[in-house]
């Protein structure tokens, strides 16, 4: 394998992983990323926060 | 025909693709890289060892679902599975470290650790944590067999640097896709007129959420949603080094200050939200700490005008200049 083909081949690789783990995410079928390729959008969409959010913590009951 | 070259030569200028050929003739950057790479194979070694301590306590889990790759786990139980893995994995990474100057040793160690990879994400979810690694060694194996020449040709070393910077473009590009996410989202989010990345509160609200979803608490967590500014300038820092992650592979200059860069953003994921991706860091030490394409004596001058619209904006100026005069 010359260098010229090598570096296609590697910047189809990284084409292809990009293209791959982006259509991954938005046509998938399950809750997961096409195994092993991975969209990598982390933290991407800021939750929505928009009311108070209390957490109730029950300590005791009937002193149990 | 005519299109398709201006196009390849918009991106060869535009990227830097032109440039690679440039730095991958160095004999001093392949002599570093040859060195580097041993590195890799030393640290996954490492981690097998460390989890065959797991063999202690394989226990049934409430989910079990194999991956592709461990398809066979299916037709043994769970501890057989689990065992035969881990010992695998061990076995695999020990010849990648003892043979990594071949093919036949990388691969092998490429296997245990796409077992390894596929059992960790076979519990009802997905486990990224060795995403990078898989891939990179995945990479590693087209290395060409030069180790042992004492005079290599330079079309060889030229094609042992283009492999490794594949690796270092692969590690890039993911933080990449990481950003443009963000945007993306940021874009459908303000349209729609939701919270969104450019709001003050942005990193506030990813601090409050995650921690509150994972009932955990941070060392900054609480300072931060007290005072969400001093979230949200960390954050729009870290957006732009994720971004523009990419085109630093094209930029070797910068490949030592986007490592820490990138180093000091997991440490700020965890003190804030308590998520942790420590597994990356070791790559980016290995593959852009330790670049074999920096050069040692690079000026600040030259990383400052390298840096990813900085430069943009000193061409702009420059071309202006020598418009007027």
């Amino acid at each position: 394998m010359s260098y010229g083909t090598a570096k296609k081949i590697i910047v189809f690789f990284l084409v292809t992983y990009f293209a791959i783990g982006m259509l991954a995410r938005y046509f998938r079928q399950g809750p997961e990323d096409f195994y092993p390729f991975f969209s990598w959008f982390l933290f991407a969409e800021v939750p929505q926060i928009t009311q108070e959010e209390l957490d109730i913590h029950i300590r005791e009951i009937k002193g149990e | 025909m005519n299109r398709i070259r201006a196009v390849s030569k918009l991106i060869n200028g535009r990227l830097g693709l032109g440039d690679i050929d440039r730095f991958v003739q160095k004999d001093k950057a392949y002599e570093r890289a040859k060195s580097i790479v041993p590195f890799f194979y030393y640290f996954i070694l490492f981690v097998a060892l460390l989890q065959l301590l797991q063999l202690r306590h394989l226990s049934e889990p409430l989910i079990f679902a194999p991956r592709w790759p461990i398809f066979w786990a299916d037709y043994v139980s769970f501890q057989s599975a689990g065992t035969i893995i881990l010992v695998f994995f061990s076995f695999a990474t020990l010849a990648g470290a003892y043979f990594y100057r071949n093919h036949f040793g990388r691969f092998v160690a490429f296997l245990g650790l796409l077992q390894f990879h596929a059992f960790q994400g076979s519990f009802g979810g997905p486990n990224h944590q060795w995403d990078l690694w898989l891939w990179v060694a995945l990479i590693l194996i087209f290395l060409p067999d030069i180790w042992g020449k004492t005079k290599q040709s330079s079309r060889e070393g030229k094609k042992f640097l283009i492999v490794f910077w594949g690796a270092q473009a692969f590690l890039l590009l993911t933080y990449s896709m990481s950003g443009i996410g963000k945007l993306l989202h940021a874009a459908l989010q303000y349209f729609q007129g939701e919270a969104h990345l450019f709001m003050f509160n942005s990193a506030a609200f990813h601090v409050y959420s995650w921690l509150n979803a994972m009932q955990a608490t941070s060392l900054l967590g609480q300072l931060i949603i007290e005072h969400p500014l001093l979230g949200w300038f960390p954050f729009m820092f870290i957006l732009y080094v994720q971004v523009f992650a990419f085109l630093v592979a094209f930029r070797p200059s910068l490949h030592r200050v986007w490592a820490l860069a990138l180093v000091l953003f997991h440490m700020g994921t965890y003190f804030g939200m308590n998520a942790e991706f420590f597994y990356q860091v070791p790559l980016l030490f290995i593959f852009l700490f330790a670049s074999p394409f920096h050069e040692p004596g690079t000026s600040w001058r030259k990383m400052i005008s390298d840096l990813p619209l900085v430069s943009c904006l000193l061409r702009r100026l420059h071309s202006k200049h020598v418009t007027v005069t």
